[in-house]
């Protein structure tokens, strides 16, 4: 009896308790498969979605630096914060001249998802005549954005540099992400969104 | 080996069934979220920034006292919501609603996870004798605080009620799956409570 048992519950058992004292090991890979930074580089357009307001500040620094460069705004108008009953894109765009940045340097588009976002970047690179964007996500949220824009843009002379926005105060924890709720939901979401939305973009687009 | 004609039969009808099933069950993950709990008259409600329903509930006699809550973080968010949620302004607002200042609380939680949070609230609760309290959020929350309220107020002596801060969330439920910021809400709200579990499961120290 108690070597049937054994034999049942004995492999998941230690298995479980592998999991347990070896989390340290086997669940940073899932968050830092999901970084990456390039070089910054003097872009003609730098890209942001208002999908956090963290990468949102990060894109008005780095246009700031470059005034030459346009920043472009992407964001859903359709659902608004219950106060002050604005959409991120109206609170980014009113932000975004509050902190000094001059009107003619801003371009804000409703967009509802990632490849919305990379097919707007993507006409107004070809409209101006642009040769350089830079596009900001979160930490996390770069293989995802970077997969979409590559696939849109891979026809495109267009040289695309992906950074992440980063914060003294708030940086990711990539070696912990499990114990912090915030960075659970991301990166649990961005490995759910990752192959449907590779599927997506490659068996479902005929573009 | 089965027939390809018999194969087809089974894959159409699979495919059949769940598009009859899923908009269903997913409309379902949707309705779940939402809690709305009869609170009747309770010693305190509970809201994270100004709230209309909230000043009623006091004004009627049946929410004694108003805690508003705040989180403190250090992760930068929009101007416009950091000034709306500023003690001042907070506290301004419930003066024009008819608030007593001695039957308002300002709570600041520094914490950051929900466990965190409801303990502050638990010991807060404890200090200014309240043993029940109406807690409204945005409808799509309510379920999460549910989940988390359920855990650490259970065996103590707070009766927590949880309620949408707005009645007229019902229509967002209507293919929220097709509406990325929905989606994302939804998908984010389950996974905060997939987090607690993962990280009991794991004996982490973050629950």
């Amino acid at each position: 009896m108690v070597k049937t048992l054994g034999k049942y519950i004995g492999p998941p058992a230690l298995l479980y308790l592998a999991a347990v004292a070896g989390q340290g090991f086997w669940l940073p890979p899932f968050a830092e498969f999901l970084m990456r930074r390039d070089p910054a580089p003097a872009a003609d357009l730098i890209v942001v979605s208002t999908g956090s307001y963290a990468r949102f500040r990060y894109a008005v620094g780095l246009a700031q630096k470059n005034p030459a460069a346009k920043l472009l705004i992407l964001g859903d108008r359709r659902i608004v914060t219950p106060l002050p009953g604005k959409s991120p894109l109206d609170l980014a765009a009113d932000e975004a001249l509050a902190l000094g940045l001059p009107e003619r340097q801003l371009i804000l588009k409703h967009s509802t998802s990632t490849l919305v976002d990379a097919r707007a970047a993507k006409n107004i690179m070809e409209e101006r005549a642009f040769a350089t964007a830079a596009v900001v996500s979160d930490s996390y949220n770069m293989r995802r954005l970077a997969m979409i824009f590559d696939h849109v843009f891979r026809e495109s002379a267009v040289r695309l540099h992906y950074l992440p926005a980063e914060f003294k105060a708030d940086p990711p924890h990539p070696r912990q992400w499990w114990k912090y709720p915030r960075e659970f939901r991301y990166v649990v979401m961005e490995w759910i969104k990752l192959p449907l939305d590779f599927f997506r973009i490659h068996f479902l687009l005929g573009e | 080996m089965m027939k390809p004609k018999r194969l087809a039969a089974i894959l159409i009808f699979l495919v059949f069934i769940m598009a009859a099933v899923f908009p269903r069950v997913l409309y379902r993950l949707g309705t779940f979220l939402a809690v709305a709990e009869n609170a009747g008259t309770v010693d305190a409600v509970v809201i994270s920034h100004s709230a209309e329903k909230a000043f009623a509930c006091y004004r009627r006699g049946r929410c004694k006292k108003v805690v508003i809550a705040t989180q403190k973080t250090t992760r930068p968010d929009w101007q416009a919501l950091k000034s709306l949620n500023s003690e001042d302004t907070i506290r301004q607002q419930a003066r024009r609603a008819g608030i007593r200042d001695e039957d308002l609380y300002l709570l600041h939680l520094a914490a950051d996870n929900d466990v965190q949070k409801a303990r502050t609230l638990k010991t807060f609760f404890a200090k200014k004798k309240i043993r029940s309290a109406l807690f409204l959020f945005s409808f799509y929350k309510t379920r999460r605080h549910r989940f988390f309220f359920d855990r650490v107020f259970s065996g103590g002596a707070i009766t927590a009620y949880v309620q949408p801060y707005k009645d007229d969330y019902h229509a967002a439920f209507d293919h929220w799956w097709q509406k990325t910021t929905y989606a994302n809400y939804f998908l984010g709200e389950y996974l905060t409570m997939a987090w607690y579990v993962f990280n009991k499961l794991l004996w982490t120290s973050a629950v």
